[in-house]
């Protein structure tokens, strides 16, 4: 059945104020008592957990740029909300603590480059531009030293376009999509010798 | 089979004044308004919903439709229970009494006229021209009629909800009823967002970073607030649609699957508020808050 709108309320003046949830107990008045700086926002952002090849699925919460919790991220079909001891510690590569339990930086987290130079004992701060660029041209000049386009199998020349001078070794720490891309790179240089550190 | 959907409402009660300190100033009126429920409950039981086709069922659902299941209710059953929360209502407030006494006729009126069942959207114009007319501020009447026919829709609905395959489910409005969340939790378990429906207490699962209004999964337009010493209850919000939803941690709950989440609602009302004045809007189209409540905190 359609009902137009029609008044149901035929009021004469009965209702002076209308009846509010204050009224009976539910006041909400105490919300102008909270200091707007007792709001705190926060982001939640998912990511891949770094520590082993399995790949679990994290929620990290970000508050003003700054991690404050991480979590293992429910939707994520590998770990569907769980973590394993490492990976719950997600906020301690950021934050440790001090003495009297309260976080602090973690002052072994590197936030920059750092160079030992050949024979050097000590390492020297860079910058990534600097690092980028040597690795860069150390990979290009090892390569292009040692690039072997031919090799002689039982007398008969065989094209095989290779350095067997450089060798690659893949990370956990990167994603899926990252080592993929990695794996791309090393094979069009000519690197057969491809390695990864998961071993699960 | 008698269906009482706020039974363990004591217990929640009790847990609610433990976690968030301001509640405890509500609790006769809540106390009291539960007891009603039930009460009318289980003085005048009601038909139950059949069995849906499970196969029909999983189809429609894995279309990604919801099944939109809005049963007619029974005018005399909800006039006769809103009667009874107005009663508990000018109980807990004498200066009340007249407001109450015109809903009370507002709904013999509505009785009359529609003897018979009414959908829920006839209910809810009853509930606008409540407040249109200043018997009842925006925020009681969400309360009235959202309680109470979230009370016909959760017997009725029980059953169905039971055998519901929700976990075929990944749309952010209710499986079941299609009406939009207003709340949810965490799961303890997992940590899973879990959205509740507000009329007939259906949970599902949802993306946990995803906008259930809008489908927005931009990570910088996606976030939550919570107030220092209230961590229990997250306002979840969307930048894009400018929407909010209440979230309860269900680590600090301890009750995995039994929290009755209507109560938790009404005790963290200050979030509302909060949310209103941070200019975020209901997704679920329950206003919980007065236009006279909400002055912008910045001015």
């Amino acid at each position: 059945m359609q009902l137009t709108r029609r008044s149901f309320l035929k009021l004469t003046g009965a209702t002076a104020a209308a009846a509010t949830l204050a009224g009976v107990g539910l006041n909400k008045a105490s919300a102008s008592t909270i200091d707007p700086l007792r709001i705190k926002y926060t982001k939640e952002y998912t990511t891949i957990c770094t520590f082993c090849g399995v790949g679990c699925g994290v929620v990290c919460h970000v508050r003003d740029g700054v991690i404050v919790n991480a979590e293992g991220d429910p939707d994520h079909p590998i770990n569907e909300g769980t973590l394993c001891s490492k990976g719950s510690s997600h906020y301690n590569i950021s934050y440790v603590y001090d003495e009297k339990g309260k976080p602090k930086p973690n002052p072994n987290r590197l936030t920059h480059v750092l160079y030992r130079a050949p024979g050097s004992s000590s390492y020297e701060t860079k910058n990534w531009d600097w690092a980028l660029d040597t690795i860069a041209r150390r990979i290009k000049d090892t390569r292009d030293q040692n690039y072997v386009e031919s090799v002689n199998v039982n007398g008969r020349q065989v094209t095989v376009n290779r350095t067997e001078a450089i060798s690659w070794l893949g990370s956990a720490f990167c994603t899926d999509e990252e080592n993929y891309l990695f794996h791309k790179m090393a094979r069009a240089m000519g690197v057969i010798n491809i390695d990864h550190c998961a071993r699960l | 089979m008698i269906i009482l959907p706020y039974k363990n409402y004591r217990e929640e009660i009790d847990r609610c004044i433990r976690l968030y300190g301001n509640f405890r100033e509500a609790v006769p009126f809540i106390e009291k308004v539960f007891a009603v429920l039930n009460e009318y409950i289980l003085e005048n039981p009601i038909e139950i919903a059949a069995p849906l086709d499970e196969m029909k069922t999983y189809e429609t659902l894995q279309k990604g439709q919801s099944l939109n299941c809005n049963p007619p209710l029974n005018s005399s059953a909800v006039i006769g229970m809103l009667k009874k929360v107005g009663v508990a209502i000018k109980e807990t407030n004498t200066s009340l009494k007249n407001n109450m006494k015109v809903l009370e006729e507002a709904g013999e009126r509505f009785l009359t006229e529609n003897p018979d069942k009414m959908g829920k959207k006839e209910f809810m114009e009853l509930r606008d021209e409540l407040v249109k007319e200043n018997v009842l501020e925006q925020d009681m009447a969400t309360f009235i009629f959202s309680i109470v026919l979230s009370s016909f829709y959760r017997q009725y609905l029980q059953p169905v909800n039971e055998v519901l395959r929700t976990d075929i489910w990944e749309g952010g409005d209710c499986p079941l009823c299609g009406e939009k969340p207003h709340f949810g939790m965490l799961r303890s378990s997992d940590g899973a967002k879990q959205l509740e429906c507000w009329l007939c207490g259906t949970r599902w699962v949802y993306s946990r970073v995803k906008c259930p209004y809008c489908g927005n999964e931009e990570r910088e337009e996606l976030g939550y607030f919570s107030v220092e010493g209230m961590e229990t209850c997250r306002v979840y919000f969307c930048r894009q649609c400018c929407q909010y939803y209440k979230i309860f941690d269900g680590s600090k709950l301890n009750m995995d699957g039994a929290e009755i989440l209507t109560i938790h609602n009404l005790a963290t009302l200050t979030h509302d508020l909060l949310a209103r004045r941070e200019g975020f809007s209901p997704g679920s189209g329950l206003e919980w808050i007065n236009q006279s409540e909400i002055v912008d905190r910045h001015d």
